[in-house]
């Protein structure tokens, strides 16, 4: 995989991530969940905020950012908040992959930039539930 | 001092990530082997086997560090069970893409001013007397072992062993914040 290969499968799995996000934000039940509330804005805000800078990188790399989803299918039924938080976990573990993936396949900044992207989705997958693991992004392992 | 006898046997442990599946991006079929990957041929003195020597010997630190912790207090052995086993898996595979006699380096791509974990062979860590003290020394420790980790992660000329070592640093990560969430309960 090229270093832009890497970065623009990267910047799709942001798109689907803040997606989901945007779903899972607008089905918290009811007001009795804020600190849910709380932990799905500002994943949302963080995410956005590596698309944007996903899209100026694969840019500056020569590529031509790829474009959003019309809309992307739900990780889960994703109605209880117990499956909000259960959703959430599972599009980091796919963000920690494809930014595991990125460090392997691009080198300098952008690889710094990938190695602390794939660090934050392996502590933000705990603030939904998820468990520690040996290996975060690393499936085979 | 390597020898090419250990130079062979350190590019056949290093290869030996590849064979435990340690490999980038290869939904397109390429070549799965780490040697392969990013520059076209390896330097016989790999400075990729002396990095996992150094990574080895730090997670080797930390998993002691954990396994004293535990010792030393017993109603921790839960709280700190997931970070022994992730670093107990770090070492293990480490150990077998190591030679035996790879010299780790030192210091010279980690401009680090702290001295290290004290060497296993040196003794068992010092470990706090108060459990909260020690459960919270030992999420530092996690902490500082992850940012070591995306420093070498960042250094290693393979992509594939990067991953592998960004991978062992978001773990630690994780285990810095499980584990200072555990002082807390």
């Amino acid at each position: 995989m090229t270093p832009v290969q890497a970065l623009q499968q990267a910047l799709a799995a942001e798109h689907a991530a803040l997606y989901v996000y945007g779903v899972l934000g607008a089905r918290v039940p009811g007001s009795g969940q804020p600190a849910l509330i709380a932990l799905l804005t500002a994943a949302y805000t963080a995410h956005r905020g590596r698309r944007d800078q996903l899209t100026a990188m694969v840019r500056a790399a020569g590529g031509e950012p790829v474009a959003a989803e019309l809309s992307y299918r739900l990780p889960n039924a994703s109605r209880t908040a117990a499956q909000l938080r259960t959703g959430a976990a599972v599009i980091e573990r796919r963000c920690a992959a494809v930014y595991a993936a990125a460090v392997g396949s691009t080198s300098r900044t952008d690889r710094q930039w990938a190695i602390g992207a794939l660090t934050d989705a392996a502590v933000r997958e705990l603030s939904f539930g998820g468990s520690p693991t040996a290996f975060p992004g690393v499936e085979e392992l | 001092m390597p020898t090419p006898v250990s130079r062979r046997a350190a590019l056949g442990g290093l290869a030996a990530l590849g064979a435990a599946g340690v490999s980038g991006c290869t939904s397109d079929g390429g070549d799965r082997s780490p040697l392969r990957t990013g520059t076209p041929s390896r330097p016989p003195d790999d400075p990729d086997v002396a990095l996992a020597a150094t990574v080895l010997r730090d997670e080797q630190a930390m998993l002691d560090r954990v396994v004293a912790t535990a010792h030393r207090h017993p109603r921790l052995a839960g709280a700190v069970a997931g970070a022994r086993a992730a670093h107990r898996a770090h070492v293990e595979l480490l150990t077998r893409a190591v030679p035996p006699d790879a010299v780790p380096v030192r210091p010279s791509p980690r401009p680090s001013p702290r001295p290290s974990p004290q060497p296993s062979p040196q003794g068992a860590p010092r470990v706090p007397d108060a459990a909260a003290v020690a459960l919270a020394a030992l999420a530092r420790a996690e902490d500082r072992l992850a940012g070591v980790g995306r420093r070498s992660a960042l250094a290693a000329r393979s992509g594939p062993f990067a991953r592998v070592l960004a991978s062992m640093a978001a773990a630690a990560s994780q285990q810095a914040v499980r584990i200072a969430a555990e002082g807390r309960r």
